[in-house]
């Protein structure tokens, strides 16, 4: 087991230019996750450390040495595919030694190593078959069944998930959480699924366009997201975002939207008086009250432990989650509330956040 | 069709499947027409040739005047009594063992190397495929200049100072020397091939290899070569088939000489039915060319259970 | 008369008319013959005496490639569609004669006279005994010699009756550096023996090559090549052309060709060349020859117009602009005074040569598998030649696979 570290990585290809100097730290044995939208850079940024990819500036450091001319097979890592790249021609017993036999590994030992991924991960019955004889869920564990048996000091998985269905999905979710835990090895995962990221990291980083735009743990992201994208982007239904200026009204902070709405604002704002702000709403801190905001019901998504409620503000859409069963019918009005404290201010010019 | 509307009438039950046979029947009809050119051109150009070929091997027919049937006599002469047909058997089956290899082994090496260039590829590609679309004749006719005594090879020969016979009059070097022209003309075909079928090897099936530890060699064989083993048996069968008909080089450049080096069943065919005037005699021998080339794709089609893996 | 009766005379007479007009009715013969460009307009202009002589025949030329006119003639033959006159040479008379004319019918219906013709080539386009082509050139295989190395090298120029051994020495002699004294050619083996008084028939007239007397003949052809390097050695694909590049290039001083190459060879080659019989052995010379004639298809639908125009074609002034053409030494021994005066006119001593040459002619004994040994002497003599195997197996190689 090992620590990754980077430092200042930069990619590009040729005059395009695709990380711009990224620097994470993974401790030993830390659950580490790389989310963002298409294109930002996170498979890259696996790629370069797996040794797929040059790295055109910058270090990367496992475990204490630097890799940057390493073949991946020097590295000490194992990777799990998007699409799992299980030779098709060999057996799931031959595609998890297959390494194992290339490092010249007694018979005894592949045997053994083969057999305790197997039980682990659940394939004895499935040695035999062929790739394409398995189901997707299958495929994903010998993939990772593969990576078990070479006992690598980092583990890298490249979406993996992708190519599942939701419930497999969800399910895998939690063998590969469970694997982490009995394995307490250092994994770093990409995914562009902010639920994924939420519910396996211990810590979360998220990278937008080649850039690092925050690292944090989970619920630090969530509560204290370091600028509007990461707010938008963490979080489902995603956080709402309203412009306006802040004033003081009556001795209430409140927020000026631009269709007049006036949303109360906690202390922290009285900063910021006078400045024109984007102000971020999680759905789940909005409540229906009487007398609140005037909303009018645009769509309503029943999910059967929530309600996901879209409303209209003054001609803006807010989406609020209520944590019950509703009866209420599009085009209704319902009063809204936001909870002030929990409220969260960002620059409107560059996203980042004020407090 | 009236029969069969009163049928679907009175059994209402069967109604359905035998709507289902008539409109299977009318689409047959249709898929019939629309074959039957094709089906035209190959009954008259190939079936009934092959047809003609056979009852030929019975006759003596001497081209001119009429063929007289002789039973299998043909057969028994070429077997027993022509002191010709093992030795140009061997020549045969000897073109074809070294021919095959080395075309296989060349091409599929050129393909590895242009896919792992990173510029030039297409370049490459067109550069070997070249030779594929010259007629084999003007290429035949161009390496005998080079070969012949006198000729360019011996100039370089001997300005390089190297003792050696003469390419096209030595008994040896005469079949290296068809073998050297089959091999430039036809390799450039299996490079593409081939290049084409790595080309399509998933690039994530061979990143899990490296980070596994295999090294570029260990990829080829252990991860590329099973994957194009299906576009490899299709080369290697083609290949054989062909080479087993090799007619073009010796035509030109020996005439089968020097002696009986380079007669090989092709040309014997040849020979015997053009130039001889045996007619009976040559299509008996294009028959044993037959068999002899199922049986080869037969033993090449057993060997693919083991050999060749193919996706689903 | 009534308007009927009138109207019958005069359609009966019309009928009668045109009768008589189909009498003369417009006859095409398609003529069947080798050639490239340059003959094209020679073999025009022989068709074109024919249309002047007898106004109702015209004759179209179909004119092929030397070796393709003999793969195309069994396939046309067989399928059918064979021209009215075919061109035949002597040397595939035995293969062929099959799909021709006998002609002494037609001879004797006009009491036609063959002796007009030198007797070696009407001999060659017979079979059997009877007459199926009349010829239009004749020659022996002869020497062709560079007469400026041989005056360099200082040798003497070849008399009529030379022998083998002045042969061998003039081509030791020639022999230098880089230059051959002499270019064999797969066809040296088949004319050189003959003039060495060798057989390699039997008396049924089958093949015999392994007899002691062909053999020896052989052998010291071989022995030129493989022995005293005097001439390089042929591929087995290309027997029969190198050695007439070789000579007009001027890297060999002697080779083995007929009359039929004399005029091409003398416009192309920047140097004085010779002719000169065959050496001959410890007897007297003797010399085949072959030459190419026309006979009339055996299924042809014009017989008679075609026998017409083939003595029209193979006629006095047919031969007469042949000949002056340098075309072809014409099989008419009195027009063949015309190719002296113009193929052979700066080579001297042809007309000597010749003349001794035909007056020494030998029968060119052939039969119908004469194709399969010309094939098999080109394939098989290079292995002597290099000297990987004996005279003697390789004709004994060749002997077993005749006749087949």
């Amino acid at each position: 087991m090992a620590s990754v570290t980077i430092r200042n990585a930069v990619k590009a290809y040729g005059p395009l230019q695709v990380l711009h100097g990224v620097s994470v730290a993974a401790r030993d044995g830390e659950f580490v996750v790389l989310v963002g939208p298409s294109g930002c850079g996170k498979s890259t940024l696996l790629r370069m450390i797996a040794g797929l990819e040059s790295i055109t500036d910058g270090e990367i450091d496992i475990g204490g040495r630097v890799v940057n001319e390493l073949e991946p097979k020097e590295r000490d890592i194992a990777m799990v595919f998007q699409s799992y790249a299980l030779y098709p021609h060999m057996t799931v017993r031959d595609n998890m030694a297959f390494s194992l036999k290339l490092s010249r590994k007694s018979k005894q030992e592949i045997e053994n190593e083969v057999r305790r991924a197997a039980e682990i991960l659940a394939l004895e019955p499935l040695l035999d078959r062929y790739p394409r004889q398995l189901s997707g869920g299958q495929r994903q564990r010998v993939a990772m069944g593969r990576a078990i048996v070479r006992h690598p000091a980092v583990f890298l998985f490249d979406e993996p998930l992708s190519n599942l269905d939701a419930k497999l999905r969800v399910q895998m979710r939690g063998e590969i959480k469970a694997l982490h835990s009995r394995l307490r090895a250092t994994m770093i995962y990409v995914t562009h699924d902010q639920m994924e990221a939420m519910t396996m990291a211990d810590r979360i980083v998220v990278m937008r366009a080649g850039k690092i735009e925050q690292i944090g743990s989970p619920l630090e992201i969530y509560d204290n997201p370091s600028n509007s994208f990461v707010g938008g982007f963490i979080g489902s239904p995603s956080m709402n975002f309203v412009d306006g200026t802040v004033v003081e009204e009556g001795g209430r902070l409140v927020l000026r939207d631009v269709g007049g709405t006036l949303w109360p604002l906690g202390s922290k704002a009285r900063a910021y008086v006078g400045r024109q702000v984007q102000v971020g709403i999680r759905p789940e801190h909005i409540r229906l009250v009487e007398g609140g905001i005037a909303a009018s019901v645009l769509n309503i998504e029943p999910t059967g432990a929530e309600t996901h409620l879209q409303v209209e503000v003054g001609g803006q859409p807010i989406v609020v989650v209520v944590h019950d069963r509703l009866a209420a019918e599009v085009g209704a009005a319902v009063g809204i509330e936001a909870d002030p404290d929990r409220v969260t201010l960002f620059d409107q010019q560059t996203g980042v956040r004020l407090s | 069709m009236t029969a069969i509307n009163d049928v679907t009438e009175v059994t209402g039950s069967q109604k359905r499947s035998r709507w289902g046979s008539r409109l299977d029947r009318r689409e047959g009809r249709t898929a019939f027409f629309f074959l039957l050119p094709g089906l035209i051109g190959m009954v008259l150009f190939l079936v009934v040739p092959i047809i003609a070929s056979v009852v030929l091997s019975f006759t003596n027919w001497k081209l001119l005047g009429t063929p007289q049937f002789v039973g299998i006599s043909n057969y028994v002469r070429l077997f027993t009594a022509d002191p010709q047909f093992w030795p140009v058997l061997r020549n045969t089956l000897f073109f074809t063992a070294e021919y095959l290899v080395l075309n296989i082994v060349i091409s599929l090496g050129l393909a590895v190397w242009i896919s792992s260039l990173k510029v030039g590829q297409r370049w490459f590609r067109v550069v070997f495929f070249l030779p594929t679309f010259t007629p084999g004749i003007a290429v035949a006719i161009v390496w005998m200049l080079i070969f012949a005594p006198g000729g360019f090879f011996d100039f370089v020969m001997r300005s390089m100072s190297i003792a050696m016979p003469n390419m096209l009059t030595d008994q040896t070097l005469a079949m290296q020397a068809v073998i050297i022209v089959s091999l430039w003309a036809g390799v450039g075909y299996n490079t593409v091939l081939f290049n084409a079928a790595l080309d399509m090897v998933p690039q994530s099936y061979l990143e899990a290899a490296r980070i596994d530890g295999a090294n570029a060699w260990q990829r080829f064989w252990k991860i590329r070569l099973p994957l194009i083993s299906p576009t490899l048996f299709f080369g290697t069968v083609m290949t054989a088939i062909t080479s087993l008909q090799v007619f073009d080089q010796i035509y030109v450049m020996t005439r089968g000489g020097p002696g009986n080096a380079t007669a090989t069943l092709g040309y014997a065919i040849y020979q015997r039915g053009f130039q001889n005037f045996q007619m009976g005699y040559a299509s008996t021998i294009a028959w044993v060319m037959f068999a002899m080339i199922m049986a080869l794709t037969a033993v090449q089609f057993w060997l693919q259970r083991k050999w060749v893996h193919y996706d689903n | 008369m009534k308007f009927s009766t009138v109207l019958a005379a005069a359609l009966l007479a019309s009928s009668a008319f045109i009768a008589t007009a189909q009498a003369q009715e417009q006859v095409n013969l398609t003529w069947q013959m080798w050639g490239d460009e340059k003959d094209a307009a020679l073999w025009k202009s022989l068709a074109d005496l024919v249309t002047e002589e007898y106004p109702n025949i015209t004759v179209t030329a179909q004119i092929s490639g030397w070796t393709d006119y003999w793969t195309r003639l069994p396939v046309l033959a067989s399928s059918g569609q064979i021209g009215d006159l075919v061109a035949m040479q002597s040397m595939r008379m035995p293969s062929f004669y099959s799909i021709l004319e006998p002609l002494d019918a037609h001879f004797a219906s006009d009491g036609f006279d063959v002796s007009a013709f030198e007797t070696s080539i009407i001999a060659g386009l017979g079979h059997d005994g009877t007459q199926y082509a009349l010829p239009y050139d004749v020659g022996p295989w002869m020497v062709y010699y560079n007469r400026d190395r041989f005056a360099e090298a200082g040798v003497a120029e070849p008399a009529l009756d030379w022998t083998f051994d002045d042969f061998k020495a003039a081509a030791q002699k020639l022999t230098e550096g880089e230059n051959y004294g002499y270019a064999v050619q797969a066809f040296d083996f088949v004319a050189g023996p003959v003039a060495l008084g060798a057989e390699y028939f039997n008396d049924a007239n089958q093949f015999d090559v392994t007899n002691p007397g062909y053999v020896d003949a052989v052998g010291k052809f071989v022995d030129l090549v493989a022995v005293d390097k005097t001439s390089p050695v042929f591929a087995s694909g290309a027997g029969a052309i190198t050695g007439s590049g070789r000579f007009a290039a001027g890297t060999a001083a002697m080779y083995i060709d007929g009359p039929w190459v004399l005029q091409q060879t003398k416009d192309s080659v920047d140097f004085n060349i010779g002719v000169a019989p065959l050496p001959r052995g410890e007897g007297e010379s003797r010399f085949i020859t072959a030459g190419s004639g026309w006979g009339i298809s055996a299924t042809s639908a014009h017989k008679e117009e075609a026998y017409k125009a083939l003595q029209v074609l193979t006629g006095p002034k047919a031969a007469e602009i042949l000949a002056s053409a340098g075309r072809a030494l014409p099989g008419r021994l009195a027009e063949q005074k015309f190719w002296y005066d113009v193929a052979a006119k700066d080579v001297a001593g042809t007309h000597e040569v010749l003349d001794y040459m035909f007056a020494h002619s030998t029968p060119f004994r052939l039969n119908e598998y004469w194709n399969e040994f010309e094939n098999l002497i080109t394939q098989y003599m290079p292995l002597a030649l290099n000297g990987d195997s004996t005279t003697e197996a390789v004709l004994g190689d060749i002997q077993n696979q005749l006749p087949f």
